[in-house]
């Protein structure tokens, strides 16, 4: 069976690893920055320019291919899971309303984490790790939001505040990678589970068989 | 037959298995492309504002400020994008890949103006005041001026020089206890006729953007052997275009601008630019 997340599932871990780094990077510079300003404009300045440009262009680029991946995702699990309620209109409503998706966002992995939860026997270790990951994902997301708004208006940079929000934003990064990893991986061991399952009735339907031609090692035997 | 030993079909899988990296070799195209595009190297030349500075500052006893405006070299569109983001309204202009080292030279060239008219200032104002200074006070004197203004490059500090060092003579404050904020630019010659200067646009705009009240000018329409117009006629222009509030004074000499300054009503009523 073939899920139909698991092509951008594999491309989004990777461009959030990389956005990670680049975070890392930009919050290693800011940490610079606080410590001596001369060794950030003789040392960091040229490397700061080229991150910043990366990882702003890099963030837009990864939300355009996260909202389709969280579309996927949910037809995945409508799929394969016909008691999961959220369908992927709804998932992208949670996504895209401004305010709403402060609650929006975290209840779309918890509702997937319980899910993992209640529905699978391989899955339970990431649906715990996803409805433990809403609420920092939530505080991360308010903190972040936050600090920009400030940062925005202060005419006047502080140190402390530029590393502080550095620090956030990596922080917030890791939890998205974290998450998307956990939901293609529980998405992966549900999909197997279901399409190992003995009993026809339970294989849900809008799968294509086992994409690379090969039969399965269970059928093999 | 054993499990290990069953033929194995072409594995389709292993080509798929490298869509993702060359999806995310093409995206991550994307934001490099942008980088290198963006640090390709582009030289631009630019001014913007700057701040206007107290003389008492550089340790001399006046009240009047001189203005100092931002100038360098951005190398690349990033810089000159960094820039444009402090002052949207700096201004550019396309140079060559030797501007940087031009702009070094240069800054060594106008240390050296610099100096000259910290001279002429010290000189003028003892001339006008009549104070009894020895010639080893007045080497003293510019060698501790050199010092308090070594971050300065350029000689336009001239003029708000001299008049501060005036007000020190005189023990006069022409700022009427700090009711009036005076500002200006122009270089002092030796015979205490005021040069003319350039980016009079950001300076003026410096001044405004700092509540000055009145700005001194360089009065150069007929003087002025440069490119472009005058200072002056630049002042004028920049005064209506930009709406400015601050009283646009033009003198030719350090005297002119003392006798302005000290017939000034109390209280101070500012006048305007136009007529």
């Amino acid at each position: 069976m073939k899920l139909k997340s698991e092509l951008l599932s594999s491309v989004l871990k990777i461009l959030l690893g990389v956005l990670v780094g680049v975070a890392f990077v930009d919050c290693a510079s800011s940490v610079v920055y606080a410590l001596s300003y001369e060794a950030f404009t003789d040392y960091v300045y040229g490397i700061y320019g080229i991150v910043e440009i990366v990882s702003t262009i890099l963030y837009y680029i990864v939300i355009i291919i996260y909202l389709i991946w969280i579309y996927l995702v949910h037809k995945d699990l409508n799929a394969l899971f016909p008691s999961f309620a959220r369908s992927p209109g709804q998932a992208l409503v949670c996504m895209l309303i401004p305010v709403y998706n402060l609650y929006g966002i975290p209840s779309i992995y918890r509702r997937i984490g319980r899910c993992y939860l209640e529905e699978t026997k391989g899955a339970k270790k990431e649906g715990r790790w996803l409805c433990s990951l809403a609420a920092p994902l939530l505080l991360f997301m308010l903190t972040s939001n936050g600090l920009n708004n400030v940062v925005n208006r202060a005419e006047v940079l502080s140190e402390s505040l530029f590393v502080i929000l550095s620090l956030a934003t990596l922080i917030l990064y890791m939890i998205f990678l974290v998450i998307c990893i956990q939901v293609s991986r529980g998405l992966r061991t549900a999909g197997l589970e279901i399409s190992f399952s003995p009993s026809p009735d339970t294989v849900a339907e809008g799968f294509e068989a086992h994409s690379n031609g090969q039969p399965a090692v269970t059928e093999q035997l | 037959m054993k499990l290990s030993e069953t033929p194995l079909m072409p594995n389709k899988g292993s080509r798929k298995s490298y869509r993702h990296w060359i999806i995310v070799a093409l995206l991550l195209l994307i934001p490099f492309s942008v980088a290198v595009f963006a640090y390709w190297p582009r030289y631009y030349s630019f001014t913007t504002q700057g701040e206007i500075v107290p003389v008492h500052e550089i340790d001399v006893g006046g009240s009047v400020n001189f203005v100092y405006v931002q100038e360098g070299i951005t190398r690349n569109l990033y810089e000159k994008y960094s820039v444009g983001l402090l002052d949207p309204e700096a201004e550019f202009t396309k140079v060559n890949s030797t501007a940087k080292d031009d702009f070094s030279a240069m800054l060594g060239v106008e240390e050296d103006m610099r100096n000259e008219t910290i001279y002429h200032a010290i000189d003028s104002a003892t001339d006008l005041t009549s104070a009894p200074t020895t010639q080893d006070q007045r080497d003293e004197r510019l060698l501790q001026l050199i010092e308090e203004t070594s971050e300065y490059y350029g000689d336009s500090i001239g003029l708000m020089l001299g008049i501060g060092l005036v007000e020190e003579a005189l023990k006069k404050d022409y700022s009427k206890d700090e009711q009036l904020i005076i500002a200006g630019t122009g270089t002092l010659n030796e015979d205490h006729t005021v040069g003319s200067v350039g980016a009079i646009r950001d300076k003026l705009r410096t001044a405004e953007t700092a509540g000055a009240d009145i700005f001194f000018v360089p009065k150069d329409k007929e003087t002025f052997v440069y490119l472009g117009i005058s200072n002056e006629e630049e002042a004028e222009q920049t005064a209506e275009e930009l709406n400015l509030k601050l009283q646009i004074v033009p003198v030719a000499t350090l005297e002119e601008a003392v006798a302005f300054l000290q017939q000034l009503p109390n209280p101070y009523v500012r006048s305007v630019n136009k007529p």
